[in-house]
């Protein structure tokens, strides 16, 4: 049995709460490899520890995962797009500038990271319900 | 698998050497999942193997309906009743001893069988977010699964086999697309197809002569126990037990590394990528053999280490 603050402390992985920190101290899977099949497709949305981020396969076929701003694209937030390689286990960091290359049976990261810009937007709930979740978490329609 | 590290840039660890990166592209094989639940209980699911006496129960006595609810089974890769799906049926009071290690938890849990010996089931917990399950014998498929919260109600699963000794076939690739083990049968969003939206498709009768559930797929038994604690499960109500302790171990172990964290300690597992490279697996072993001992009969490390295979070092 936990305390009512123990059980908030084990499950809340937003920004900022301790184990959201501590799970934003390791690699987490983001999408598999098909969901962004082609090179310059469509980018995907999608949320991660309540994060919404947005993934891409560039023109090279690397893979990046950036920070969308905020509220419509503006100047000061415009993303760079830097790059993973198009591996079959393929690594991004959430800002494209800080990505890094992995292959099957070396998954040494040899990012080469750049400005991880801080975050000003709080964490969105999503409301449970039904009918299909998966669509709006991924924006995958 | 797409990977992506959200963290502060100067402590970027390496990617965790997971066997599943280890073994070439054709001897592994991923799915993911959505749940609607808090990703902690289902963790938790994974570490409390206890379970499988009576979630993953099949009941029925025909022989014809006991293989076929044995199809998508999690006991083993065999579609046919043995020895271990019977001492699990049979002992559902399994004695638990944990180990810690640098990357994560070994929760092993030992029952009768028919002689003295015990039947070991031994799961891995990786931190922050990774379990195997506990069955392979030597020579079988090994699953794993990484459960990634999308907020604190809902979460992905990344579900995922490997095989060190061969590739999988086409006809292992099919059976894992359509529901087996730890993969659900999910569409085209992976959505699991049988979800909390439509009550996992539980049929009644089949729950009252088949199997513990009614619900088809280990995968979606899972989902529909934990889920049904609701969206985060309350545990200043929960009571546990002796078989919890896999789960009290893995809360201690994930709420001190995040208390240390807020001190100033980063966690030791993200720096120590290479030990992840272990497996978990079922063994059967004399009665005065303890969990160390199983392990290396089993694995041949007491942790399940196996990285010296893979140039990762002793």
């Amino acid at each position: 049995m936990l305390s009512q603050a123990d059980n908030q402390f084990l499950t809340q992985s937003g920004k900022g709460t301790p184990m959201g920190e501590l799970l934003r101290r390791f690699w987490m899977p983001a999408l598999l490899s098909e969901e962004l099949p082609e090179r310059d497709g469509p980018p995907r949305k999608i949320k991660i520890l309540g994060e919404d981020l947005l993934a891409f396969r560039a023109t090279d076929g690397k893979v990046g995962i950036v920070e969308p701003p905020p509220t419509a694209r503006s100047a000061s937030s415009s993303r760079t797009a830097r790059i993973a390689a198009p591996a079959s286990i393929t690594v991004a960091t959430r800002n494209a500038a800080c990505a890094a290359p992995s292959t099957a049976g070396s998954s040494t990261s040899t990012a080469t990271a750049s400005t991880c810009r801080p975050r000003l937007r709080s964490p969105t709930t999503r409301t449970r319900s039904s009918s299909s979740p998966t669509r709006r978490a991924n924006g995958a329609t | 698998m797409i990977w992506v590290y959200m963290g502060p840039k100067e402590r970027m660890p390496e990617l965790p050497q997971l066997e599943i990166g280890l073994v070439p592209g054709a001897s592994r094989y991923v799915t993911k999942k959505w749940q609607d639940c808090n990703w902690v209980q289902s963790v938790e699911g994974a570490l409390d193997t206890a379970h499988f006496s009576f979630l993953h129960a099949v009941l029925a006595k025909d022989e014809a309906k006991a293989r076929a609810a044995l199809a998508k089974a999690a006991i083993a890769d065999q579609s046919k009743p043995d020895d271990r799906i019977r001492w699990i049926h049979n002992d559902p009071r399994p004695k638990f001893t944990i180990l810690g290690h640098d990357a994560g938890l070994l929760v092993g849990a030992a029952r009768k069988t028919d002689s003295a010996d015990l039947y070991w089931r031994i799961s891995q917990f990786l931190m922050p977010n990774h379990a195997y399950t506990p069955t392979a014998f030597p020579g079988e498929i090994y699953y794993g699964q990484c459960w990634v919260p999308v907020d604190d109600v809902t979460c992905w699963i990344y579900t995922y086999c490997w095989q060190p000794d061969r590739p999988f076939s086409n006809a292992e690739r099919a059976k894992f697309d359509g529901g087996f083990n730890v993969h659900a049968e999910v569409d085209a969003d992976y959505m699991p197809r049988r979800n909390l939206s439509n009550d996992y498709l539980i049929d009644r009768k089949v729950q009252k002569t088949d199997t513990f559930t009614g619900i088809e797929g280990v995968s979606e038994q899972d989902a529909a126990i934990q889920d049904s604690m609701g969206p985060m499960q309350d545990r200043t109500r929960e009571h546990l037990g002796p078989t919890d302790v896999g789960v009290v171990e893995f809360r201690k172990l994930l709420m001190g590394a995040a208390r240390a964290l807020g001190n100033g300690e980063e966690p030791k597992a993200a720096q120590t990528a290479n030990r992840y490279a272990v497996r978990a697996g079922g063994w059967v072993a004399a009665p005065d053999k303890d969990l160390d001992a199983v392990m290396t009969q089993r694995f041949g490390h007491r942790r399940g280490y196996v990285g010296e295979q893979y140039g990762l070092g002793d």
